[in-house]
């Protein structure tokens, strides 16, 4: 009797636990993709964001139909070459995050968060190199704000990035606090009103929109 | 109860996972440590990264054979079959080193190269724009590379000991017959294309491809514009005119219309003219660029262009001694349309026609001279990318060409000439290791007014010594129909011909370029005639002869200071000819055995100003002095230029603006370009001379463009 009490609560309590972790438990997709993203946003140096490239890289190699794996892959990528010193090391960086984006956007090329990542590579391009490729790469990235507002008007990034960059251009190329702050601000109100059903999708840009606003006061 | 625990500790067990370790490490080539590679198991979420020293442990719950990837930028990708079952040893991964733009083993001999895309290029589009010395021109940017002599009165590229016609220009892979806008004698002439219309430019001292031909010398291979990236629309006034531009894209296609007025009438009450002009140049342009994207990868490019320019002067025909009236109308028609796509995964295609007319009057102390000259071309070329590493390129052209003159003086004359010249030509590239490239090819050509066929060999290779450095070889034998102005007369010319030999070394590493370029030229067959203008057949032939050798070296460094950017070309030239009226073979009027040029650039971030300083200087050049004994031993003095552009970016009414500001000769050296002789002697005997001067000294262009 004992022995059969005992066999039957620890099937309850297996049959608990099972249910539990069933519960508890993501899909790996899920899973993998929330603990690289975590890592990629508390990244503190270059290594960090090497490594959750990687993980995304993975992640995308055996998911080969989702876009986002290679998004955020490439995005990773982007942010660690602006780290870059040696502008021969950047190019080959920003070369693969390009190809990783590319991939993206064969997937899905009509994602408006794509371009804005396209728009945000292109001035670490500029960087190796502002005098020969400025002209060039300024014109590209604004390109592809646009591109990426008019598939997506209400995608907060887009304008944070155009406030971003149109403050980082003197006022004689078109730039400038005057002409970024009332961007930002209307960055800042989409921000506030975007939502996205999926917990995977991308949501930098609001934090820095903040503090590039507080700045401007 | 014991089997209870037995019970608890399969379950525990079970959700643990059965959970393996694999170890090892990543090195390069050379066994120094590859840390932040990537280490998976191929299509599994299961992988790591090394770490500082190169090491990395895996874990997975995977078993069985497997295949371990390890990545890194930079790398060759290595894949490996494992079996996790027996595995227990630590791995070794050894990564190659990836063959990238940057230290992939590039043909360089020869070639300058201008493009934003492409990173073994020399130069980027902007360099091309926005070199002082050039004003806006494309020729006079690479006038700034060694292997080009300062002809001043000329404009046009004069490359290592050639005329100025050795030179040809290719847009999108045809050959363009009138480059350079119609000009007068002395007064120097420009490119008729903005160097905003392209995207890639290539220039070539010699040695170049199989895929070019009816050039001696040079070449200029520009390649238009893809999609415009946006919808633009500017205008601009300028102190010689005004130009307007207009863009438009759509999802796959764009259009882009540009117009321009010049007139120098206002440049020539500012700044004192050394040429009696009776009309002051006016030009009149206009562009159309229309790109379609075609499937995945097709791209079909048209490209229309009109242009009218008229001037006149009164000559100061110093060896006649007259004062010509001269008068000069020109209008030129020019389209090419172009198509490129991928075929296969290993077949691409490129295909253009094109058609120009150029019509010319020129009023030469009252008689009339018309010059027609028309021209249409096919062409078609295949690459057959057979592995990464070997690839095959063949195709062939067809040029028709209609020329006709007409000289109205006491009775009329009229010329007429067509000429079709089908070509065909073939060439490899092999990567034949990481170090060693070779591409070799062969040019069929036929003119049916010279009726010469012939096979032209071309071979070129490089060498990489090292990552930054390496050595290019090129050899070939070139040739070109002599120029209409000479086979009108005498149609049963043959071509002129050319061998080229060239050994360039170029050292590389990140912003830095070093080169340095030694060559031989040998040049036969060279047009000889008895007088120039002579009507009579016999008195031209293909007798002449010449060969030119030299250096040339190159500096660019774009990262040593910060802001600022220059490079410094020097050429030595060591060339004499025979050709045309020349009585022996001497070093022709056009070259200059040391030439220099030196390009800086600079952003002054303050002051929102982008400002450029070229300084360039040629030896003196010979001309030939009557009253010497001995054929053009005469020397000018040397040629100095100091010119300066400044940009200011600015917003007006928020619109982007930019004012312009070009200045030649800021220095005014009073240049001289070589002497005319009076054709009889004064009264002591000698025969008096004037020295050919630039048309003008200092000059500015002031510009100032909104973009709407």
């Amino acid at each position: 009797m004992k022995t059969k009490l005992m066999i039957l609560s620890i099937t309850l309590i297996s049959l608990v636990v099972w249910n539990m972790q069933a519960k508890g438990q993501q899909d790996p997709y899920t899973s993998a993709m929330k603990s690289a993203i975590e890592l990629m946003e508390q990244a503190l140096e270059p290594g960090e964001l090497a490594e959750s490239a990687n993980r995304f890289e993975r992640i995308a190699t055996a998911e080969k139909s989702k876009w986002m794996p290679y998004y955020y892959a490439s995005y990773s990528l982007v942010s660690m070459s602006y780290d870059e010193g040696d502008g021969a090391q950047r190019d080959l960086i920003l070369d693969r995050a390009q190809e990783l984006l590319d991939q993206a956007l064969e997937l899905e090329p009509k994602e408006s968060e794509l371009h804005v990542l396209q728009a945000f590579l292109y001035p670490s391009r500029i960087l190796v190199d502002p005098m020969g490729r400025g002209m060039t790469y300024i014109e590209k990235m604004f390109a592809s704000l646009e591109k990426a507002k008019s598939l997506n008007p209400e995608n907060p990034r887009s304008y944070f990035l155009e406030g971003v960059n149109k403050l980082n251009l003197p006022p004689s190329f078109g730039g400038g606090a005057d002409v970024a702050k009332p961007i930002l601000e209307e960055a800042l109100v989409k921000f506030e009103a975007f939502t996205n059903e999926d917990p995977l999708w991308p949501s930098w840009g609001e934090k820095d929109t903040r503090t590039e606003l507080e700045k401007l006061q | 109860m014991r089997h209870l625990s037995t019970i608890l500790l399969i379950l525990l067990t079970a959700s643990a996972g059965a959970q393996q370790h694999l170890a090892g490490n990543i090195m390069d080539r050379k066994g120094r440590p590859v840390s932040f590679a990537n280490v998976y198991l191929e299509g599994s979420y299961d992988g790591c990264t090394s770490d500082t020293t190169g090491a990395f442990k895996l874990t997975t719950t995977l078993t069985g054979r497997q295949v371990l990837v390890a990545s890194f930028i930079g790398f060759e990708k290595q894949m490996l079959e494992v079996d996790l079952d027996t595995l227990r040893w630590p791995v070794v991964i050894i990564l190659e080193e990836a063959v990238s733009e940057l230290n992939e083993v590039v043909i360089t001999a020869g070639i300058f190269s201008a493009s934003d895309e492409k990173k073994s290029a020399t130069l980027s589009s902007y360099d091309i724009a926005s070199t002082a010395s050039a004003v806006g021109d494309i020729y006079g940017a690479y006038a700034t590379m060694p292997g080009s002599q300062k002809v001043g009165e000329e404009g046009m590229l004069f490359v290592r000991g050639g005329e100025s016609y050795e030179t040809k220009t290719y847009m999108d892979g045809m050959v363009v017959q009138s480059p350079f806008f119609s000009s007068m004698p002395d007064v120097p002439t420009r490119g008729r294309f903005s160097p905003l219309l392209f995207s890639e430019t290539l220039f070539s001292t010699g040695g170049y491809s199989a895929e070019y031909g009816h050039a001696l010398s040079s070449i200029v291979d520009l390649t238009t514009n893809g999609l415009e990236t946006e919808d633009k629309a500017s205008v601009a006034v300028m102190s010689v005119g005004l130009n307007a531009s207009w863009a438009k894209r759509w999802e796959k296609s764009s259009l882009a219309v540009t117009g321009l007025y010049a007139n120098s009438t206002l440049t020539h009450k500012l700044f004192k003219q050394h040429v009696d002009w009776t009309k002051a140049p006016v030009l009149g342009d206009g562009m159309l660029m229309f790109r379609q994207q075609i499937g995945e990868n097709g791209l079909l490019k048209s490209f229309g262009s009109f242009n009218s320019i008229s001037m006149g002067m009164n000559y100061d025909n110093f060896e006649a001694g007259t004062m010509d009236n001269m008068k000069m109308d020109n209008l030129n028609f020019y389209t090419n349309t172009s198509y490129t796509d991928q075929l296969s995964e290993k077949w691409l295609i490129r295909t253009g026609v094109a058609y120009s007319r150029d019509s010319e009057k020129i009023n030469y102390a009252g008689i009339p001279v018309t010059t027609v000259n028309t021209g249409a071309s096919v062409k078609l070329t295949f690459t057959h990318l057979t592995t990464e590493k070997f690839k095959t390129r063949f195709g062939g052209d067809f040029n028709r060409g209609w020329y006709s003159q007409t000289i109205t003086s006491d009775s009329t004359i009229s010329m007429e000439m067509i000429d079709n010249l089908p070509s065909l030509f073939a060439e490899t590239e092999w990567k034949i290791s990481k170090k060693l490239a070779l591409r070799t090819g062969i040019r069929a050509e036929y003119s049916s007014l010279l009726q010469e066929p012939a096979l032209l060999p071309r071979i070129s290779a490089a060498y990489k010594t090292g990552t930054y450095s390496q050595f290019s070889f090129a050899w070939g034998k070139y040739r070109q129909k002599p120029e209409n102005e000479y086979l009108q007369f005498a149609p049963d010319l043959s071509p002129e011909k050319a061998d080229h030999y060239i050994l360039n070394f170029q050292y590389r590493k990140h912003r830095r370029t070093f080169r340095v370029e030694g060559y031989l030229k040998y040049y036969d067959e060279l047009v000889k005639f008895a007088s120039l203008y002579s009507l009579v057949a016999a008195d031209y032939n293909n007798d002449g002869y010449g060969r030119a050798q030299g250096i040339d070296f190159f500096w660019r460094d774009s990262e040593s200071l910060r802001g600022s950017d220059y490079w410094i070309s020097y050429s030595f030239l060591n060339t004499s000819r025979d050709y045309q009226d020349y009585p022996e073979s001497v070093i022709p009027s056009f070259a200059s055995a040391h030439n220099l040029s030196v390009v800086y650039k600079r952003f002054f971030e303050r002051l929102k100003i982008l400002g450029g300083i070229t300084y360039s200087f040629a030896s003196g050049r010979p001309y030939n002095d009557p009253n010497s004994p001995v054929f053009m031993d005469g020397r000018t003095r040397a040629y100095n230029d100091i010119s300066l552009n400044l940009t200011y970016l600015t917003t007006l009414f928020s619109k982007d603006c930019i004012i312009h500001l070009n200045i030649t000769n800021l220095l005014g050296f009073d240049n001289v370009f070589g002497y005319s002789y009076a054709g009889t002697p004064d009264e002591s005997g000698t025969y008096p001379s004037q020295a050919i001067v630039p048309t003008t000294g200092t000059m500015a262009v002031l510009m100032f463009m909104i973009s709407l």
